[in-house]
């Protein structure tokens, strides 16, 4: 069963005359108590589709189509969230579906203290009294590994470090123990020994929890460590998916290629790391053809002519690629 | 935290130390001769009587001298007597305070109140109805100067139609009858009242309320309902006209804050907590809105007392803009002094109250 399940999912957006296409036809499906990756670069549209599950983008000037956009909550109802009006959202995010987000450090609001921001979880969720809605967001620092809970509970933002700041949202997001926990980028504000605690936790609190887990990330180092199956995004599309094992072992993408070959080999030493040419096309001016052509190491003609479908190679693999094979590299 | 109220005090004493300095030596430096009004009566050619009269008050003494005299004088808080008035400088700047302090205080009481309201309902939704109006009517504000619209607003409201007074405090007189002790018994009732609320219930906004409710209900108690009314009257349009361009700017403040806080991550967190939107836009949104307020009116503080010259020249207001436009005019330095110095140590104690104010609302001004 699908806790969440997303069909052609369109995203525009209004800027002055001009509608942006930030994402153009996505199929996303995240089973239950599955850890699901979006990978892709800054500005493929891998956040605005969390957004728009949500329902958190501002409409206008964002304007949202889906042929489903279809949620399976606790209790095993189906929740069409493209018809559902904003007060029925209110109670499905943090009760149902949560999110944390990129940079601990702007996500938190900068006047009120760390337990005021966790009560109100409780309090508008379970309606709670103050005191025992700070009773609970105290256990729940505590869950989330945070030492001296009720001295942090009184402090702001501004007193605790990164990495505990991104322990306050996973605890915000996951104090309800929602069915299913969108994680935009949680580590990219993070040095590297955060990350990986912050990675375990989430992990930890999925597990625990019997949450999904639907992982936004640059990082293929993510990936490997959290994720079961995997969207690669391109320029508002879904270019490949397949288990991670499959992907990050045989890419039938040049872009997942090309990604899987900037990751520096730690025993070699080079001069220049690897990188993909030119940047991600801005949105308003993607390539005719196929969006990756210009960037390419493999393109042909028909490419730059015409936009592959995604072709289902039968064995549970999805390729937007005329070429798919490796052979293909070899050239 | 100690470290910084003592840096904030010694920074503000020295400030204070310059303008008192300046205050000494500006008006020295303009080719008037600061004895001139001394010698009031006493004819051009009696020039030993006029040295008589310099040698005695210390005009003839090293300027420094003088100085350091004039330094001594403001540390015993002895600002001597107005030629003008004759009459201790003291009594002739608290006849007029009271009377700036009913214009001020109310057009920034009204401005802050409907400012904060118009610009929290323009700045919910950008491009809607009163976020349009808004803008509009700031256009019109900053374009017209007030005193001009004070004028034609006498001309019209108080000579065309003759709805308002077009001169004075009062229809007859400056004085007003009040009776000390009753004002006294009331503002400590409501002030013990206070006080009593914060203990038990813990929010210190009942301090901040009781200062000036305290205040409005001894003047209540103290001064007759017929001398309030008719001082209410005349105060109507000056008061007004300073509302109308004063609710405008708040309300755009406010409106500009609200909309770039609305853009924040920390907003997108709350309504990600599936928080109602009421929630998300009163205790998110609208307490960050408001920190750039607090500056701001912690700086319209500062002319409280000093009133505004314009306005009350326009209004023949007896307040202190009155006062010292006329010290100027008559050369009357001892009272034009005190004046100047006394705006300057409002001024200096407005910053730092808001420097306090500021610390309690925004918690990260305490790590600087």
């Amino acid at each position: 069963m699908n806790v969440l399940e997303i069909k052609n999912l369109k995203v525009l957006f209004r800027t002055g005359e001009h509608f942006v296409r930030a994402v153009e036809g996505v199929d996303i499906t995240v089973g239950e108590g599955e850890r699901v990756a979006i990978v892709g670069e800054s500005g493929c549209g891998k956040s605005v589709t969390s957004l728009a599950c949500m329902r958190l983008l501002n409409t206008p000037p964002a304007y949202i189509a889906a042929d489903a956009l279809r949620f399976t909550a606790k209790d095993g109802t189906v929740h069409d969230l493209m018809q559902k009006p904003e007060n029925e959202m209110l109670a499905l995010r943090a009760e149902e579906m949560a999110m944390i987000f990129q940079d601990p450090s702007t996500f938190l609001n900068p006047v009120m203290t760390i337990g005021e921001q966790l009560d109100e979880v409780f309090i508008y969720h379970m309606n709670m009294k103050p005191k025992q809605a700070r009773a609970r967001s105290i256990e729940m620092m505590k869950k989330v590994g945070i030492p001296d809970p009720a001295m942090r509970a009184q402090q702001y933002p501004h007193e605790l470090s990164g990495g505990l700041k991104q322990r306050i949202l996973i605890a915000m997001a996951t104090s309800c123990s929602p069915r299913l926990l969108i994680a935009d980028e949680p580590t990219t504000a993070l040095d590297v020994t955060i990350q990986a605690q912050i990675l375990g936790l989430i992990r930890e609190r999925c597990e625990k929890e019997r949450m999904s887990l639907l992982m936004i990330t640059h990082d293929l180092g993510v990936v490997r460590e959290m994720a079961e199956r995997v969207y690669v995004m391109y320029c508002g599309k879904i270019v490949e998916t397949g288990t991670v094992d499959e992907i990050l072992s045989a890419p039938k993408h040049p872009y997942t290629k090309a990604l899987i070959d900037t990751i520096p080999d730690m025993e070699e030493k080079v001069d220049r790391f690897v990188q993909i040419p030119h940047n991600v096309p801005h949105p308003m001016h993607k390539p005719e053809g196929c969006y990756f052509s210009n960037r390419c190491a493999y393109c042909t003609a028909l490419c730059r002519k015409k936009q592959p479908p995604l072709f289902d190679r039968g064995d549970g693999r999805l390729v937007r690629c005329y070429y798919q094979t490796e052979e293909l590299w070899e050239k | 935290m100690k470290g910084y109220y003592l840096k904030k005090v010694l920074s503000s004493l020295f400030v204070l130390f310059i303008i008192i300095s300046l205050n000494f030596f500006l008006p020295r430096m303009i080719f008037s001769d600061p004895a001139q009004p001394y010698f009031a009566g006493v004819p051009e050619d009696a020039i030993a009587l006029r040295e008589q009269i310099r040698e005695a008050n210390g005009f003839n003494d090293p300027l420094i001298v003088q100085y350091f005299n004039y330094l001594g004088r403001i540390l015993t808080l002895d600002f001597g007597e107005s030629h003008y008035y004759k009459e201790s400088v003291w009594t002739v700047m608290f006849s007029r305070i009271p009377w700036s302090m009913v214009l001020t205080v109310s057009s920034l009481v009204f401005s802050i109140i409907f400012g904060i309201l118009f610009g929290a309902v323009a700045g919910k939704k950008r491009d809607h109805a009163p976020d349009k109006a808004l803008l509009a009517l700031s256009g019109v504000t900053t374009a017209i100067p007030s005193f001009w619209l004070a004028l034609v607003c006498v001309m019209l409201f108080a000579f065309t139609y003759k709805i308002f007074p077009y001169r004075g405090a009062m229809t007859a007189g400056y004085t007003l009858s009040m009776n000390g002790v009753a004002f006294l018994i009331a503002f400590a009732v409501c002030m013990a009242a206070a006080i009593t609320l914060k203990l038990v219930l813990k929010k210190s906004v009942f301090i901040f309320a009781g200062i000036p409710v305290s205040l409005a209900a001894g003047l209540l108690v103290s001064v007759p309902m017929a001398d309030i009314l008719d001082v209410a009257y005349h105060a109507a349009l000056p008061v007004m006209i300073a509302v109308f361009s004063g609710v405008i700017s708040y309300a755009l403040l406010v409106r500009n804050s609200m909309i770039a806080v609305t853009n924040e991550d920390y907003i997108l967190t709350a309504r990600a907590k599936g928080l109602p939107p009421r929630v998300v836009l009163y205790k998110h949104t609208f307490r960050n809105a408001l920190l750039p307020l607090i500056t701001n009116v912690g700086m319209s503080m500062a002319g409280l007392m000093g009133g505004s010259v314009l306005t009350e020249k326009i209004f023949s207001w007896p307040g202190m803009g009155q006062l010292l436009l006329d010290a100027c005019n008559n050369g009357d330095y001892m009272l034009s002094q005190a004046i100047l110095l006394l705006f300057a140590v409002i001024t200096v104690v407005c910053n730092f109250i808001t420097d306090l104010v500021y610390h309690k609302f925004d918690p990260r001004v305490k790590e600087v």
